[in-house]
C-alpha cells in the first residue's frame, strides 16, 4: 500500500480512509461499467461503447495502485490494451471478445478479494 | 508572509484525485485546485496561475498534449510549468518536447513522493 490509510498524514487519517472507503465502494460501479460496455461491443461494433470500455479499465489501472490494489492491475491492463486496439482500430473480433469476458472474470476476483481484505484492515 | 505552493491537478478519476490532493496538502503543505478535465483544467489554470500544472495524459474531451500546447501558447500561462502523468505504454517523448511540458510523473506512482518528484521537474523553485 503506496500510503497506509491506518494514519501516517497527521491531521488527515479519517479523510485518507474515506477516500480508500469511496476507491473501494466505487469498484462496482466500475466492473459493472466495463461489462455494460462489454456486452455491448459482443453485440456489435460501436465507438461509444469501445471508449467507455477502454477508458474505464484504462482508469482503473492507473489508480488501482495508489490504493494498493496491486491485484487489480493485470487484468485492468490487459482489458485497457485492448479496449485501446478496439477503439482505435473501429473493430474487434469474437476471439477477442470473449478472451476480454475471461479477463472481466479475473478483474472480478481481484476486486473481491481487494474488497475483503480492505475491509478486514478497516475492521481492525 | 509565507507563500504557499499552488498546483492545478487534472484527472479525470475521481478516486485519484481525491487521494492526490490530500497527499499534496498534508505531506507537502500545497494548495491543490482538482480539475475532472482538460478545459476546466485550463479555466482553472487561468484563474488560478498556480506554480504548476500537473496534468493526466488521458483524459475525456482534450488530453494532456492538448491541455499542455493550449497553455503555453497563451501568454498569460505559458511560463507556468507542466508535469504530465501518464503510463509507460502511452509516453511519447517527442510529443512531450514538442508541446514544452517540463517533465512527466510514470503512473503508478507514490502518491507521498509526488511533490517530490513535481517539485524536482520545476527545479525546485519555491516548492
Amino acid at each position: 500500500m503506496l500510503v497506509d490509510p491506518s494514519g501516517d498524514l497527521e491531521g488527515g487519517d479519517e479523510l485518507l480512509a474515506e477516500i480508500y472507503r469511496e476507491f473501494r465502494d466505487g469498484l462496482p460501479a466500475r466492473l459493472e461499467a466495463v461489462r455494460v460496455a462489454l456486452e455491448a461491443l459482443a453485440e456489435g461494433y460501436d465507438s461509444e461503447a469501445a471508449e467507455s470500455f477502454y477508458r474505464t479499465a484504462h482508469s482503473l489501472k492507473g489508480t488501482a495502485p495508489a490504493f494498493g490494489a496491486h491485484g487489480l492491475v493485470a487484468p485492468a491492463t490487459a482489458l485497457a490494451d485492448v479496449g485501446r486496439r478496439w477503439f482505435e482500430q473501429g473493430e474487434l473480433d469474437a476471439a477477442e471478445a470473449s478472451a476480454a469476458f475471461e479477463e472481466l472474470e479475473r478483474l472480478r476476483i481481484e476486486v473481491e478479494r481487494y474488497s475483503a481484505e480492505a475491509e478486514g484492515e478497516a475492521a481492525g | 508572509m509565507e507563500t504557499v505552493f499552488r498546483v492545478v491537478l487534472m484527472d479525470d478519476d475521481p478516486d485519484l484525485r481525491k487521494l492526490v490532493k490530500l497527499t499534496l496538502e498534508f505531506t507537502a503543505g500545497w494548495e491543490v485546485i482538482t480539475a475532472a478535465d482538460g478545459v476546466e483544467g485550463i479555466e482553472a489554470v487561468r484563474s488560478a496561475k498556480p506554480d504548476v500544472a500537473v496534468v493526466d495524459f488521458m483524459m475525456p474531451g482534450i488530453d494532456g498534449y492538448e491541455v499542455c500546447r493550449r497553455l503555453k501558447a497563451d501568454p498569460e500561462t505559458a511560463h507556468i510549468p507542466v508535469v504530465f502523468l501518464t503510463a509507460r505504454k502511452e509516453l511519447d517523448r517527442l510529443k512531450v518536447e514538442e508541446v514544452g511540458a517540463e517533465g512527466v510523473v510514470m503512473k503508478p506512482f507514490d502518491p507521498e513522493h509526488l511533490a517530490d518528484r513535481v517539485r524536482d521537474l520545476c527545479g525546485g523553485e519555491k516548492a
